[in-house]
């Protein structure tokens, strides 16, 4: 190496000095051979070519260039191909492939002698892949581009818009900052990676930045609207210790707040629970966001009940987003892009739904070659695959995920276990197609499905599918469309077969079409708007009886249908006032219908709603209105710059939603059923205030945020002491209807790069419910105020990622919070010849708290970017301490005594290794 | 008490084909767990003051049986704490009123009571300067158990009721059972102290054979609502494990029906899921369970429930040797035995006669070419029956 190195100095030393070529041309050609480009060249001028006619026989060549000289239209021609080309002072032309000649010394080789010549790279004579892209990204990043037609007038405006794109496989990058310094406008890319930005005529430099890519510019000069496309190289370390990065100045300068977004990468390395990276678990470590319990995955948002989040899967709904009892989380990390977190400051387009929105984007394929990648654990295997379908154009994106666990099962000694079944299964595919710049089409399929039988003789099934078509149009630089339609089903299915006689099926479905149409109008470079009208139309199927066999005595029962439609149309704008001062308003109108057919019955005022005292039944007919809801949602936020590095942040949000789901259990169980407002249960309303201030530290490595909210919640709902959810054809008389207060303040330190990084984030909020009624029994509590059962005050989170070297890599999470409330018993009493329990008040006391740790290490396979198959492996152990966390807490009549147990889940620590795939 | 339940999945070996050549392999254990403990919570309360009623109106003998008592504070004394001196009436809700006198401690009775089944009734209760209620209840007609019936399971005995209401009326169904099982003591005494002398036993001194008898405790219910016609089939009442001292000899259960309204019905199977089938991961939270007696008095309350009707019974019998083969074992308790002499350490014994307190039991003789040498020894748990909560008094419906 070293000799090679010494010789090739030696060559340059003696042979070859660097020209700039002043000689100016005209060439003109759309698409001729290289050998004709240089024939032209040669004859027009004193230059002479050297090459290996087999690096560029198969070459043709495009070139446009008016009295140029001939350094920029070599340039010109080469950039997009492997060629370089150097001139020397004999005008002598090499072009060679891969490298560069350096036909002079790099300026200061001996130390002194300043030549002011053209600034020519570094020589680095290693010239792997990875460094020639670099070299190509220089190029590019030192070349000035033209945004429409040249011309003298530079007064105005121009609008660039384009794409962002990942270099390597095509796909659109999101969320990508886009933005020029002086003066301070920016953009950020959109879920299809389009960004619009607006700039006065005149030179910029343009910064790209995005999680887990490089960073990279642009020398433009605005003369009109334009259109630029973007490439952006992955950070090909794969060690994450720099993801977070664009996300730094986000946090400070955007208008939004209460906002997280998690890029797959930075979720890849945290610890993993039964050897899977799981989305859900990993936004449970973020401020604000709490469980119930562990094995769960209902989420609990700034005081928010499991219901009340939007979880979207490219834009369709998702109704239940767990397996097994929700130890896994039903995305494939596999096919995963990001994952969004609104909680609050939620934009005019979203809307349904009263906490947050869970907005889960997958990748899009690799437009460029067939890769994919995979997974092995103890309990799951999972594989996906990638490609373009026509290259450039169309792409798909296959992910497929199941479980071995009921072969593992069955191997078991235990009978109850080996009696015992769990399965489950969830499938992707996405297909991309770019008609022409202009036009874009987006198909996602989702599926999952579960099947678990405990010991018992029942089995519980349940499914989510989903699927939805997407068509982009851009009608100008300014303004683009989406048209979204999709289809969600969510079914679940209960099945009890030992006892023929009393065999039986029990089935619920609920399905939602929908339709939106949205629109982004970059109207200059102070107002962005957006505004769009959706339907949704919802059917559901709260639950159908039937007997299984012939033998069967059970008598269908078949819960009457609901259907309702829920539509809205919204208007926002994001409103640059002045570099400190930013703000975004908007409102959203949504209007629902419960709907017939269906038989209401009729109750009394005045007393408690039970059976007993139904007074009549309303029969309406398809089509017809049962009830009608409506109102306006008007979603505010402010950003007030506090200095480049501080800001403030002021939002205020009203929601409605008009579904919810009645489950008196505390975690979210697959036999939860799902409610249409109607009649009796009314729509849900949610207000909330919320401040934040937001800082960084140390050259923004370390960001500080400071988030405080109240919330109020109307019509929420509650139960009765002991009511049946479970076919009950007048659910009404077993809800309350409760409003909620909610209020905390979330703390978070974060830092983003460097060999240690992670988050630290502390939490105290509280929960209040209140269900008052003249009639006792439609009260809880006798009407007071009380917690929750998903208020707990305290909560503090610890995620650490060191870097040990760029193949180790060690991460620790440590979790703790107060115990949820709980209603113990508090009396014992003799009834019947047994001892009995009577409770407390609803919610009085708490379970045990929750502590937790988890650590992780990942190792990565060699670096070779030329390898048939990269591999790593992961070695997680999740609850390191052992710690028997409280999963609930009970207490049972055993021999005429009362005792009480403790259930822990994951009650020692669970060991597993993971190996990880991709091609 | 922590207990484990662990899945070690070893020699999880698989072999890997990747990239033509290469072969990974690797060997992965997952231990699952999940664990029961314990547990007492801290609760802040100081009293409670809870009138708990349970009254039940016999159509079928015209009689009124109240039980009043107090609820004790978790973790406390559990013993019953009776309420006395309360004034109480039946009343049917056409206006009629029926004294219901306390007759023992808490405990209040009513008989003769002219009952009208198209009526319904509900109990007033008036004690310490507070005034409780039920809600009228009808009388609904029990209808007769069609049959009990038997059949071996995985390692248990299964007890099953039929029953039927060919009106299709009754829908709610309870079972009550009382439960008799006849044993032996694991050594058979066949002699006795009279006074220091060791005598044998007559026939009527055995204590051998023992009759116990259980009343069940648990909630077991059924509805027939969901079926087409009001048919109990194969309600599966009662489990007996293998082994069990239930089934060693002969076992008979008198089981008791009643229907039951739908409201008494919702009350026990509340009661049920709050108190005995918990622990799952799919429960509901828990809750109070009133039932229908309320407080008429501010700052007064009540729990209990007030129901009216007529139970019919029927006994069923199962002895050891109806068992098959697998269930035919039964768990004794170790019962070694010790040998005593009669003349002063004439062979290895423990003890002689002489050193014997009176407390132990003698089995049987042991002899030495026809002269008695000395006894085998045992304690009253082991030869002695009633040790175990039986009588030595054969019921009379005993075969």
């Amino acid at each position: 190496m070293n000799y090679s190195r010494i010789l090739i100095f030696c060559c340059l030393l003696f042979s070859l000095r660097s020209l700039k070529a002043q000689e100016r041309l005209t060439v003109v050609h759309d698409s001729i051979s290289f050998d004709q480009l240089v024939t032209e060249i040669e004859s027009k001028t004193p230059y002479h070519f050297y090459y290996d006619s087999r690096n560029t026989d198969s070459l043709k060549v495009s070139v446009r260039a008016e009295d140029k000289d001939l350094n920029t239209i070599l340039g010109q021609i080469l950039s997009g191909t492997a060629l370089h080309f150097a001139i020397d002072r004999n005008h002598r032309i090499f072009i060679t492939e891969g490298r560069e000649i350096m036909t002079e010394l790099p300026t200061n080789f001996f130390g002194k002698g300043i030549q002011q010549t053209q600034p020519t790279p570094g020589v680095a004579f290693d010239y792997t892949a990875y460094e020639k892209r670099e070299k190509q990204k220089k190029l590019i990043e030192s070349r000035l581009y033209s945004i429409g037609p040249k011309s003298t007038n530079m007064q105005g405006k121009g609008t660039l818009a384009g794409s962002v794109r990942d270099a390597s496989s095509g796909e659109p990058v999101i969320g990508a900052s886009v933005y020029v310094e002086n003066p301070l406008i920016g953009a950020s890319t959109d879920q299809f990676g389009y960004y619009s930005i607006t700039l006065p005529k005149g030179r910029y430099e343009m910064k790209i930045k995005s999680v887990g890519m490089k960073a990279t510019v642009r020398q433009l000069m605005v003369y009109a609207d334009g259109k630029l496309e973007i490439e952006l190289d992955q950070d090909v370390t794969p060690l994450k210790e720099v993801v977070i990065e664009s996300e730094k100045d986000v946090r400070v300068s955007s208008v939004q707040m209460g906002m997280e977004r998690l890029d797959i990468k930075t979720m890849k390395n945290m610890p993993l629970a039964l050897g899977e990276t799981d989305i859900m678990k990993i936004v449970l470590t973020l401020p604000g966001v709490q469980t119930v319990g562990e094995g769960t995955v209902g989420l609990n948002v700034r005081g928010g009940a499991t219901n009340q989040n939007l979880i979207l899967f490219n834009d369709a709904v998702v109704y239940n987003p767990s397996h097994l009892f929700g130890f896994f989380s039903t995305f494939n990390p596999d096919v995963l892009k990001n994952v969004e977190l609104y909680k609050s400051g939620i934009t005019a387009d979203y809307g349904g739904r009263l906490s947050s929105v869970l907005d889960v984007t997958s990748r899009e394929g690799n437009l460029k070659k067939i890769s994919g990648s995979g997974g092995i654990s103890p309990i799951t295997g999972r594989i996906s695959l990638e490609g373009p379908i026509v290259k450039d154009k169309t792409s798909f994106l296959l992910g497929a995920r199941t479980t071995y666990s009921d072969w593992i099962l069955g191997k078991l000694h235990d009978k109850d276990l080996s009696h015992s079944k769990a399965s489950f299964f969830d499938l992707n595919l996405n297909i991309t197609h770019k008609f022409n710049e202009k036009n874009s089409l987006y198909l996602s399929g989702y599926m999952s499905k579960d099947k678990f039988k405990l010991a018992a003789d029942t089995t519980y099934s349940y499914s989510d599918k989903n699927a939805t078509i997407k068509w982009k149009h851009i009608f100008n630089n300014k303004l683009y469309a989406v048209v979204t339609g999709g289809i969600s089903r969510y079914s679940y299915n209960i099945e009890s077969i030992v006892n023929p006689v009393n065999a039986f099926d029990m089935g619920f479905r609920i399905q939602q079409i929908n339709g939106k149409v949205d629109f982004n109008y970059y109207l200059n470079s102070k107002h962005t708007i957006t505004a769009g009208l959706s339907t949704i139309r919802y059917n559901l199927s709260p639950g159908n009886y039937r007997p299984h066999g012939s033998e069967s005595l059970v008598t269908p029962n078949l819960l009457q249908h609901e259907q309702g439609q829920e539509s809205a149309i919204y208007i926002g704008d994001n409103f640059e006032v002045s570099p400190k001062l930013s703000l975004y308003a908007g409102i959203r109108y949504s209007y629902y219908q419960a709907l017939g057919p269906k038989d209401a019955y009729t109750y009394p005022d005045g007393v408690a709603k039970t059976a007993r005292v139904i007074q009549d039944t309303l029969h309406y007919m398809a089509g017809k209105s049962i009830a009608t809801y409506h109102g306006a949602e008007p979603r505010f936020s402010i950003r007030y710059s506090l200095g480049q590095k501080s800001s403030v942040k002021l939002s205020y949000n009203r929601m409605r939603q008009y579904i919810q789901m009645l489950s008196n259990t505390t975690a979210i169980t697959p036999t939860d059923i799902w409610k249409l407002s109607d009649g009796y249960v009314k729509p849900q309303i949610g207000d909330q205030y919320s401040a934040g201030f937001y800082t960084t530290l140390r050259g923004s490595t370390i960001d500080i945020s400071i988030e405080g909210y109240y919330k109020m919640m109307q019509n929420t709902a509650d139960y009765k002491n002991g009511a049946s959810l479970l076919l009950n054809h007048h659910i009404e008389t077993d809800i309350v209807s409760a409003r909620g207060k909610a209020y905390g303040a979330e703390f978070m330190i974060r830092k983003s790069s460097g060999k240690l990084n992670g988050w630290i984030s502390y939490t105290y909020s509280r929960t209040f419910l209140q269900a008052k009624s003249v009639n006792e029994s439609e009260s809880v509590n006798h009407g007071a105020w009380y917690p929750a059962s998903y208020d707990k005050p305290h909560a503090f989170n610890f995620v650490g990622n060191y870097k040990i070297s760029r193949r180790f890599n060690f991460s620790l999470n440590t979790t703790y919070s107060t115990g949820r409330p709980i209603t113990l018993p508090v009396a014992t009493y003799e009834l019947g010849g047994a001892l009995r329990l009577s409770y407390s008040d609803r919610n009085h006391y708490r379970i045990p708290d929750y502590f937790r740790m988890d650590l992780s290490i990942n190792i990565e396979g060699n670096h070779k970017v030329k390898k048939l198959a990269h591999s790593s492996w992961s070695f997680a152990v999740y609850n390191l301490t052992g710690r028997n966390n409280a999963y609930s807490v009970y207490f049972k009549s055993e021999n005429g005594q009362i005792k009480g147990y403790k259930l822990s889940i994951f009650a020692q620590p669970i060991p597993t290794i993971t190996y990880n795939f991709r091609f | 008490m922590n207990y484990w339940r662990i899945m070690i999945f070893k020699d999880f070996i698989r072999k890997h084909v990747a990239s033509g050549s290469r072969f990974f392999i690797f060997a992965m254990i997952f231990v699952s767990l999940s664990c029961v403990e314990s547990y007492s919570p801290k609760l802040d309360v100081g009293e409670v003051d809870i009138l708990v009623v349970d009254g039940f109106l016999d159509t079928s003998d015209s009689t009124v049986v109240v039980k009043l008592s107090k609820a004790n504070v978790l973790g406390g004394d559990t013993a019953l704490i009776k309420v006395e001196h309360a004034v109480i009436t039946v009343e049917s809700n056409e206006g009629s009123s029926y004294d219901v006198v306390e007759q023992s401690p808490g405990i209040y009775h009513a008989t003769e009571i002219p009952i009208d089944p198209s009526k319904q009734y509900r109990v007033h209760v008036s004690v310490n300067n507070a005034e409780y209620e039920s809600d009228f209840e009808g009388i609904k007609k029990t209808p007769e158990i069609d049959s009990i019936t038997w059949k071996p399971g995985d390692g248990e005995t299964r007890i099953y009721v039929n029953a039927h209401d060919a009106t299709n009326s009754t829908h709610y169904y309870r079972w009550d059972y009382t439960e008799t099982y006849e044993y032996n003591a694991g050594v058979f005494s066949a002699y006795k102290f009279e006074g220091t002398n060791v005598v044998a036993r007559d026939y009527n001194d055995y204590i051998f054979t023992c009759w116990k008898t259980t009343e069940s405790s648990s909630i077991r219910i059924n509805s027939t609502i969901q079926l087409q016609s009001d048919v109990v089939r194969d309600f599966n009442l009662i489990r007996l494990p293998v082994g069990t001292i239930k089934l060693s000899q002969r076992y008979s259960v008198l089981v008791k029906q009643r229907a039951l309204s739908e409201s008494e019905y919702d009350f026990l199977d509340q009661l049920e899921k709050t108190t005995e089938s918990i622990g799952s991961l799919f429960d509901p939270q828990p809750s109070q369970v009133p039932g229908n007696i309320h407080s008429l008095t501010a700052g007064a309350n009540a729990l209990g429930y007030f129901s009216a009707g007529n139970s019919t019974s029927k006994r069923f019998f199962l002895a050891f040797y109806e068992l098959p083969e697998a269930l035919r074992k039964v768990n004794e308790p170790y019962c070694g035995v010790d040998t005593i002499c009669v003349r002063p350490r004439a062979f290895l014994c423990v003890k002689d006669v002489g050193e014997l307190d009176g407390t132990e039991l003698i089995g049987a003789g042991i002899y030495d070419g026809g002269s008695l040498i000395g006894y085998t020894l045992s304690y009253p748990f082991c030869a002695d029956c009633r040790t175990q909560g039986g009588v030595l008094q054969k019921p009379s419906f005993w075969p």
